[in-house]
């Protein structure tokens, strides 16, 4: 098995070394930027102060100082981190079956065994233990780089998440990288050249990047998502195609912005306790001359409200990103199977 | 567009056989078929008695291949191909393959794409015979080499195959190098057999004469070096010229491009 890896990679020895330093000029960077951003990192005491205000003139600088290293620090490894899967999968998948077909080496691997899965898996298997290994280990490092980069968020102690970092770190990175390590795979084997095939990939993985995962967001969005009083101000995750206000009847139900409208349209304006002149706001005929709608509602228990998804939901976006993308990965992979199965080499 | 179309071939076992085409001929089609490599829209092919469509493994674990490219990884050295071969087949004999490369002088530790074509080809048909494999396939393995390596390869298929009792089938459009290996011929022109016989049986039956005459078995006319015409006939008439197996191959080449010619016009 040893053997056989160590072949694989002096097979591909060029996209092999690049994705190492690759992985390790990534690794490394979020090591040093993680040492950094916690040497800067003031006391809890100093962060309490910092949020809740009246902190002192050295907290202010020292928190100051922190979010500085904090930029610095995500300015190489995250970038290099959120486009590394891509780059991987793409980089060790798609020779795997592809250059063997363009170099028309397949036709002696070929003649050699009638079981071509075995094949495949020999030179797969090493691909994947390399680019899947490093990724993991690359996400777990950005992970704790970013971890240790937001020490403390205006309620306390933590990180408030965003949907945006998914797949930046942990475990949605090493899932993308094999997802985008299946589609390499099937797209050289099908395709039967490599640069082909890297283009269609690139081009594929764009797709998935900004049209698969709005969508996928979106769908889980849906499921998670709940209306908020605006008063609220919990964090929440922002999720693309769910924002939407409205208003919670007394009954609780939930009135689109225009059924609100619609119900408070006409009705005359409540007395302003506030004002001076309770009559203000009418003109001498009595119609209203002012949109009263929102004190109406207000007056008559309508609450303003917002859907979002709540932040303890973020497991479930990433969970589901991590489901998607390696369901993709592994339905490429095995797919790549009988295709290599039948496929005539040149 | 058919590349092979009604072939009916037998090879005997422990024959070893020279396919000779024109470029386009089918010859390399006939050997993808037989490696599984390609699937033929009709009829079937039989390795030993096995149908490599329906049991793959079976058969390429009967054959070793050699195809005119080579099929060599560049970047891989020469023992890195051999543990390749040893990590795919097995009972791939190592030793048997080193010993093979030493008789040339092949350094093993070097890099195939760093290797002569002749030095490559000799590699590739080390493979082969490390294989043991009883069938050995090799599609136009000489095309690309110098005199010397063509003897020197041939010399080694032909000592391997007959000390194994093994049954080979070359591939070639250069007819007089594989004359002295082979023992059947088959030519093959058009995507049709044109040819099927004992190469010393195929020089007996055929006969060249000057001028075509009616009631004659002619296949074609054959131009000699110099511009001479000459027919090529179907005789065993000892008192004709017998032609050179590279006018009978040319004759039969000529015949097949005649036949293509009179269906295009007929069309």
């Amino acid at each position: 098995m040893l053997r056989s890896a160590l072949l694989t990679f002096r097979m591909h020895r060029f996209e092999v070394l690049l994705v190492a330093v690759l992985l390790t000029l990534t690794a490394v960077s979020a090591l040093v930027a993680r040492s950094h951003v916690a040497a800067a990192n003031p006391s809890n005491e100093c962060w309490s102060q910092n949020w809740s205000g009246g902190s002192t003139l050295e907290c202010q600088a020292s928190v100051a100082n922190f979010w500085g290293a904090a930029d610095e620090a995500s300015f190489v490894a995250s970038p290099l981190a959120v486009s590394l899967p891509f780059i991987v999968g793409l980089l060790l998948g798609v020779p795997i079956v592809g250059r063997e077909l363009e170099l028309r080496t397949a036709g002696l691997a070929w003649s050699l065994t009638g079981r071509r899965w075995r094949w495949l898996l020999a030179r797969f298997v090493p691909m994947l233990i390399l680019g899947g290994g490093g990724l993991l280990i690359v996400a777990l490092l950005v992970a704790d780089m970013a971890r240790v980069a937001h020490p403390w968020n205006y309620l306390g102690p933590g990180r408030i998440p965003d949907l945006t970092e998914i797949g930046s770190e942990g475990m949605p990175l090493a899932a993308r990288g094999l997802m985008t390590l299946g589609i390499g795979l099937l797209l050289g084997a099908v395709a039967g050249r490599t640069l082909p095939a890297f283009a269609i990939g690139t081009i594929a993985c764009f797709a998935l990047l900004f049209l698969g995962v709005p969508f996928l967001q979106g769908r889980v969005g849906e499921g998670v998502a709940v209306w908020r009083d605006q008063t609220d101000d919990r964090p929440a995750l922002y999720v693309p195609g769910i924002s939407d206000a409205g208003y919670r009847a007394p009954d609780g139900t939930i009135l689109s912005f225009a059924q609100a409208q619609a119900l408070a349209a006409g009705q005359p304006c409540p007395p302003d306790e506030t004002s001076p002149d309770p009559g203000m706001g009418k003109a001498v005929t009595g119609a209203p001359v002012a949109d009263c709608s929102g004190q109406w509602l207000a007056a008559n228990g309508y609450a303003a409200v917002t859907r979002v998804a709540p932040i303890e939901s973020y497991p479930t976006f990433e969970n589901a990103e991590i489901f998607a993308t390696s369901t993709i990965g592994l339905v490429c992979i095995l797919l790549t199977f009988p295709i290599v199965s039948r496929r005539r080499p040149a | 567009m058919l590349a092979l179309n009604a072939i009916d071939l037998s090879v005997p076992p422990g024959s070893i056989v020279a396919l000779v085409g024109p470029n386009g001929a089918g010859k390399t089609s006939l050997i993808r078929c037989c490696l599984g490599f390609e699937r033929p829209t009709a009829g079937r092919v039989l390795v030993g008695s096995v149908d490599p469509q329906a049991d793959r493994k079976s058969v390429v674990a009967m054959l070793g291949y050699v195809s005119q490219s080579t099929g060599l990884y560049r970047g891989l050295s020469v023992n890195d191909h051999l543990e390749l071969a040893y990590s795919l087949r097995p009972g791939f004999d190592r030793q048997a393959a080193k010993g093979r490369l030493d008789q040339f002088g092949i350094p093993l530790r070097q890099r195939v794409g760093t290797l002569s074509g002749g030095q490559q080809a000799q590699v590739a048909l080390a493979i082969a015979l490390g294989t043991h494999a009883q069938v050995l396939l090799l599609d136009e393995p000489l095309a690309a080499l110098d005199p010397l390596a063509r003897n020197d390869f041939l010399n080694v298929l032909h000592d391997e195959v007959r000390a194994r009792g093994a049954t080979a089938m070359l591939s070639s459009h250069i007819v007089s190098d594989i004359v002295e290996v082979c023992d059947r011929i088959v030519v093959l022109a058009g995507g049709r057999i044109m040819l099927d016989d004992r190469i010393d049986a195929a020089l007996n039956s055929h006969r060249l004469v000057a001028q075509d005459a009616p009631g004659q078995s002619t296949i074609a006319a054959v131009v000699r070096p110099g511009g001479e015409r000459r027919w090529l006939i179907r005789s065993t008439d000892v008192a004709l010229a017998q032609p050179t197996l590279d006018e009978l191959v040319m004759g039969y080449f000529a015949a097949s491009r005649d036949e293509i010619r009179q269906t295009e016009v007929a069309a």
